[in-house]
């Protein structure tokens, strides 16, 4: 947020209240800000400082308020936009917040390239969260926002291309929302592509629906050895669930393969020696 | 076939999905009729998706009373089988066969027909002359190898990614996967643990097969099969 602050128009009010958020003194910065700002509605510093102060307060009330004002003075405002349309995402109201947010966008191609992939990286999880209230028709929308990216942002259009099958998931859910085949196969497409709270979700669901069929101690297994993989744990503990995996998976019940595993391992390997 | 009005077979699918119905010999197979408008599956008439093509695994071709477009012949004992049918009845009831390479001796090809259920790597291929010209000659068929091997090449398709997991049934998908199929339409399979072997069509290898190593290969070809089609953001039922 300091890249915003005009440091030559700035008033000394400001740089004061900036030292105090630094030094954590959150009831003088408050009641500072506060006066302030019923006496200068419209500085757009001063407005964007204390958004982001309420924001990072949790006061989502109080940095609305003031938002609004600003992105209505200043429409074209980037901060202003990224912050209100990060707020309204926080309220799940993404429709508007995908609005402010692609103002954002525009903005920052013009002002700041730099914050492009963060905006496009927050639009990303707006889509994400929208597809999940069935709005499926938007996922070619959000591929091809990603294809106008040039090759820097290929990461990006790599996370996006794969919500396709992601979201088809969710629209067959409903109809094999009892076959344990679907939801173990949906774990596993999860655990691939690391989204780990719906790789939770189907292991929740495999629990009950999946019992009759499954090893559900080996699917237990394997998420324990997810989340130690999710930690960067030592080699040493990551090996020991390996080994007592190998063990069980005597192709009795064998729902996962070994090359599934062994890709595992090479990750693993090649971020520690990062 | 009765005149009441067929129900839908996938209520989700639209007029340009290509859908594909797979065949395999579970215990729940059915016999299988259909036309442009009707398809009978057992005792239930379904109105007969837009963009449909079939598919039998092995000798679930039997099972069509229409020509299969692709029947897929996995191991080398059913195509001994497929020499004792008469000739023409068989070129009548497949239009295609998709013959897989094995290459390689898998754990799974071992346990069916204690090892010799399998081609081994330098049969491979060879037999297509010696061993079962006289139905090649006859039916029009796709070879495609299944090993992504850098000594083995034939010059055909691969597909690399069924090398984990060698199933016919695997295959299928990836076959049909590969072709711009989007919806799968799986009859006959039985991962279930209480499913049993179809005993007619394994009369080579039922003494054989211990019955539980059997059911669990199955799970782990079937929950792969779910996986594949899913993970391709493609859509599947059983019926």
């Amino acid at each position: 947020m300091n890249q915003t602050i005009n440091t030559e128009n700035i008033d000394r009010e400001l740089l004061e209240i900036q030292n105090l958020i630094k030094n954590n003194q959150n009831e003088e910065v408050e009641q500072k800000l506060e006066n302030l700002y019923s006496k200068f509605p419209n500085d757009i510093v001063l407005s964007t400082i204390y958004a982001e102060y309420s924001f990072n307060k949790a006061n989502l009330k109080k940095s609305k308020e003031i938002l609004e004002l600003l992105t209505k003075n200043y429409p074209d405002y980037l901060f202003g936009n990224k912050l209100y349309g990060k707020i309204l995402f926080e309220e799940s109201a993404y429709d508007t917040a995908i609005y402010f947010l692609e103002k954002a966008l525009q903005a920052a191609n013009k002002q700041n390239p730099q914050i492009k992939e963060e905006m496009l990286e927050l639009l990303y999880y707006c889509g994400v969260s929208r597809y999940k209230l069935e709005y499926f028709h938007q996922a070619d929308y959000y591929l091809s926002l990603a294809q106008r990216i040039d090759h820097t942002y290929k990461d990006l259009f790599y996370i996006v291309s794969e919500l396709k099958p992601l979201l088809q998931i969710f629209e067959s859910y409903k109809q094999h929302s009892s076959d344990p085949w679907f939801l173990l196969a949906a774990y596993k497409t999860f655990r691939k592509s690391g989204h780990k709270l719906h790789q939770i979700k189907f292991f929740e669901e495999l629990k009950e629906k999946g019992a009759r069929i499954l090893d559900y101690d080996l699917i237990k297994l394997d998420l324990e050895i997810c989340e130690l993989l999710d930690r960067n744990a030592s080699y040493q503990e990551v090996e020991n669930l390996n080994q007592e995996w190998q063990k069980r998976n005597k192709f009795a019940g064998c729902v996962f393969t070994f090359h599934e595993l062994f890709f595992d391992k090479k990750n693993f390997q090649r971020s520690i020696s990062r | 076939m009765t005149t009441l009005a067929p129900q839908l077979l996938s209520p989700s699918i639209d007029i340009n999905t290509m859908s594909l119905l797979i065949v395999g010999k579970g215990p729940s197979a059915k016999k299988i009729k259909f036309n442009k408008e009707i398809i009978q599956i057992g005792d239930k008439n379904y109105q007969t998706p837009p963009k449909l093509e079939t598919a039998s695994l092995n000798h679930a071709w039997q099972l069509f009373e229409s020509p299969v477009d692709y029947g897929f012949m996995g191991d080398y004992i059913n195509f001994e089988e497929l020499k004792q049918h008469d000739i023409k009845i068989v070129k009548n009831s497949i239009k295609r066969l998709v013959i897989p390479t094995f290459p390689l001796v898998y754990p799974h090809q071992q346990q069916v027909n204690n090892g010799s259920g399998c081609l081994p790597a330098h049969i491979d291929y060879h037999y297509k002359d010696e061993q079962m010209s006289s139905i090649i000659d006859e039916i029009p068929y796709y070879l495609i190898q299944v090993e992504n091997s850098p000594f083995i090449n034939y010059g055909v398709e691969t597909y690399p990614e069924i090398s984990n997991s060698v199933s016919i049934g695997n295959i299928a998908v990836s076959f049909g996967l590969s072709r711009g199929f989007k919806h799968f339409i799986l009859s006959g399979f039985d991962p279930e643990p209480e499913g049993e072997v179809y005993s007619d069509f394994y009369k080579y290898a039922k003494k054989k097969i211990d019955s539980n190593s059997f059911n669990h290969y199955y799970q782990f070809s079937y929950a792969k099969m779910i996986e594949k089609i899913i993970s391709s953001g493609c859509s599947y039922q059983r019926i």
